[in-house]
């Protein structure tokens, strides 16, 4: 189901109704917990009920494991874990990746090559086997810290219900932000309708579905014909502009998405981790994986990157693993190797920095001009790093850089160009004021309620054409 | 804060509501293809009536035929050719709506995939109908953006024109286009794909004929490197087979030699002019 559908409001009601119900609160147990569960099994199965099978294959993996991490013999709790997680990443590989180790390895047209092509990719999968891991992994961590003590329950089937909603919780379900055991399992509860922080909810969901439905759906309607060959009769000022509105587009998409997804487990009493930062301010590549993704980048820091030894094995090592860290990071986004390099990119970019740093002390004062340079860099390198994104095949996007370079001369379509930057100036200007956020004058606080009614005005008169989330496909 | 953000949300639905309903725009607001698409769409559905459109003629098509100078034809003709998308969308369009034309224009250049647009099928849900049907600033082609895009065109009409003939007097671009496009027409389509295809266009439009709507054939020209591609001569073929010339009228093609192309696909806007008086001219005899 899509946040921005129809049948997804119909649910939303019917669920929200039934969660604060009166009557939940005279019952013994938490019913409330049973209404988001089944909530969120008729939203992940609505177009495709069979998905449910492997959902509910992943979480039992997840809470068996994880229960014997906790009550079971000491001795095989590592032991436990491990099966944990490799069943987890067996899991993704499989139904993730075996189009890419088909068309790498094997003739797809027979035999295993051809069979590896046919297995389907169940949505949300990259996100519910990494939460997966979290759990197991959290778990097993609570024998030697206290942060993640109390993750299980002793009561089998208590642990199965709050195991089971941790994964399946529907605001976070398909596309994040990537939940943490330890950061999600301690906030489960019974919760009061008085609780709700109704002005939290509401700015987040409006500002999420105006991100995604005005922004980024009317950005697609452009950056849609950035596939080859058309645009190879672009002009060099078309295809720049389409490139910087996929950038756009895709903070648009997948912040909007996240705000939503904040927004909504705010009404049933969850506070999920905020996965967006204003990243097109960064100076930095690092500082742009602390403010992008947070959750996955986050992730990968706690479950990856600091496992493998982190920076507290010399310099050299700390440069490779950030560079590991990055590629896997990439992989996880896609079965095709153009997703690799992205990450590759993003690696070197960061191991180089490391690097750069550790050799000299540059400082650049904030606000100089210097500071702006270094934030127009750095979108401008991660903008077009996202063709990687965009034009999955690697020769595609070598082709797009020469044509950028050939077609100089050729006509540019301005009335696109102008609606491109029409549709990001919301980005923009949301980045431009976060940035002069200690200089932003007073006035504006008081006509906060003005910029709400006018993003509502523009969601129900300017909406885009419906899409999918662009996170859904990885 | 949530109610007074609402209220002034209902405050600017109301203003635009009123702004739309005095003044009488006409520009083109479309902001690329696929809004176009939709604005006709909804154009269709919301602007014509049963009674009106027994006596009109609607063109059904592609990209190729929505350069035709609809207005040229004279009144009653009403232009649903689609962008990307085929002669089926338009016919199931004229179909699932209920409004029966007297006659029904059919451009023969493609048989594209016959899947209904997912835009054809929510303009028609009771959920997007009604409320666009109530409040114009519902409609797409009154969109904010969309409003100020149009103004912008309409203000530099001239310009634009300009711009449109420099890239179309641009040999090299006109080459890699017809390069492009030649190379996609040479693919056979195969003999079970196309079945299928005229299987359903068949249906269709007999179906229509049954209901005493008036059938003709058109096939727009297209520059003499493309006229003899396989999958364009297939397609031709087809059309001939499922809808015999000695059963169903087909306008003859006039003399291509003089008509321009921006990529040997689509007429200039001149001989998309000339096409189309001729067209005129043979649907008057």
């Amino acid at each position: 189901m899509l946040f921005n559908s129809f049948p997804f409001f119909v649910l939303l009601i019917i669920t929200f109704i039934f969660y604060y119900l009166p009557f939940q609160f005279f019952r013994k147990g938490n019913t409330q917990l049973l209404v988001l569960i089944t909530a969120s099994i008729v939203f992940y199965g609505y177009f495709k009920p069979s998905l449910l099978i492997l959902l509910a294959f992943s979480g039992a993996v997840n809470v068996i494991t994880s229960y014997f991490v906790s009550y079971g013999l000491p001795r095989y709790r590592l032991l436990l874990a491990s099966i944990g997680v490799i069943v987890n990443l067996l899991v993704l590989a499989f139904f993730k990746y075996s189009p890419l180790i088909a068309v790498s390895f094997f003739d797809t047209n027979v035999g295993i090559g051809a069979f590896l092509l046919t297995i389907p990719l169940p949505i949300g999968i990259s996100f519910f086997t990494f939460e997966g891991i979290s759990l197991v992994v959290d778990t097993y961590k609570g024998h030697k810290d206290d942060k993640f003590r109390n993750l299980v329950h002793e009561s089998f089937a208590t642990h199965i219900r709050n195991s089971f909603f941790f994964i399946v919780f529907f605001p976070h379900l398909v596309s994040g932000p990537i939940l943490k055991a330890h950061d999600f399992i301690p906030q489960i509860g019974q919760k009061s309708f008085k609780d709700i922080a109704w002005n939290y909810c509401f700015r987040l969901l409006v500002a999420g579905y105006f991100l995604k439905l005005v922004v980024a759906d009317n950005l697609n309607d452009f950056t849609s014909s950035l596939t080859y060959p058309g645009f190879m009769s672009f002009s060099t000022f078309d295809l720049v502009s389409m490139l910087l509105g996929y950038s756009f587009q895709i903070f648009a998409d997948f912040a909007g998405y996240s705000l939503i997804a904040l927004g909504l487990a705010s009404l049933f009493g969850y506070r999920l981790m905020q996965n967006f930062n204003f990243p097109y301010i960064s100076t930095s590549f690092s500082e742009f994986w602390r403010r992008w993704h947070i959750s996955l980048s986050t992730f990968l820091k706690e479950y990856l990157y600091f496992p493998m030894g982190g920076n507290r094995k010399g310099k050299v090592r700390t440069y490779v693993n950030l560079f590991i860290t990055m590629v896997l990071g990439g992989l996880w986004h896609g079965a095709a190797w153009s997703y690799a390099v992205w990450g590759a990119f993003h690696g070197l970019m960061l191991a180089l920095e490391r690097l750069f740093n550790d050799r000299f002390n540059f400082q650049v004062k904030r606000n100089s001009f210097l500071f702006y340079i270094k934030i127009l860099f750095i979108f401008l390198a991660v903008s077009l790093a996202w063709l990687l994104f965009k034009l999955p095949n690697f020769g595609q996007v070598i082709m797009y850089v020469k044509a950028c370079f050939k077609n100089t001369g050729l006509v540019s379509n301005y009335i696109s160009i102008f609606l491109i930057f029409l549709y990001a100036l919301p980005v923009i200007l949301y980045h431009l004021l976060y940035l002069k956020r200690q200089s932003r004058p007073s006035y504006l606080k008081k006509l906060e309620f003005a910029f709400y009614g006018l993003m509502i005005f523009l969601i129900v008169t300017n909406s885009g054409t419906a899409g999918t989330f662009i996170y859904f496909q990885f | 804060m949530i109610s007074r953000s609402i209220f002034a949300a209902i405050l600017l639905f109301i203003a635009y509501e009123l702004f739309l309903r005095v003044t009488t725009i006409q520009w083109d607001t479309s902001q690329n293809d696929k809004s176009a698409n939709i604005i006709s769409i909804q154009d269709y559905i919301y602007s014509y009536s049963r009674k009106q459109l027994r006596e009109d003629t609607v063109i059904v098509g592609t990209s190729v035929s929505r350069k035709l100078i609809t207005e040229a034809l004279g009144k009653g003709y009403i232009n649903l050719a689609f962008n990307a998308w085929s002669n089926f969308d338009g016919l199931e369009l004229v179909k699932i709506n209920g409004k029966k034309p007297s006659c029904l224009l059919i451009e023969t250049n493609y048989a594209k995939n016959q899947i209904l647009q997912p835009e054809i099928s929510k303009s028609l849900d009771p959920i997007s109908y009604y409320p666009g049907e109530i409040f114009r600033s519902l409609q797409l082609r009154n969109q904010p953006a969309g409003l100020l895009v149009g103004w912008g065109k309409n203000l530099m009409k001239t310009r634009i024109d300009k711009l449109k003939e420099k890239k179309r007097e641009n040999v090299d671009l006109y080459k890699f286009s017809l390069q492009m496009n030649k190379e996609i027409m040479m693919l056979p389509i195969p003999d079970s794909i196309l079945v299928k295809r005229f299987t359903v266009l068949k249906s269709l439009i007999d179906g229509f004929k049954k209901e005493s709507v008036g059938i003709i054939f058109y096939e727009v020209p297209v520059a003499r490197e493309l006229g003899e591609t396989t999958s364009l001569l297939q397609v031709r073929s087809y059309y001939h087979t499922y809808f015999p010339p000695g059963e169903y009228k087909y306008i003859p093609m006039p003399v291509t030699e003089n008509y321009i192309f921006s990529d040997g696909v689509h007429l200039s806007a001149k001989s998309a002019l000339e096409y189309t008086l001729y067209l005129k001219s043979e649907l008057n005899k």
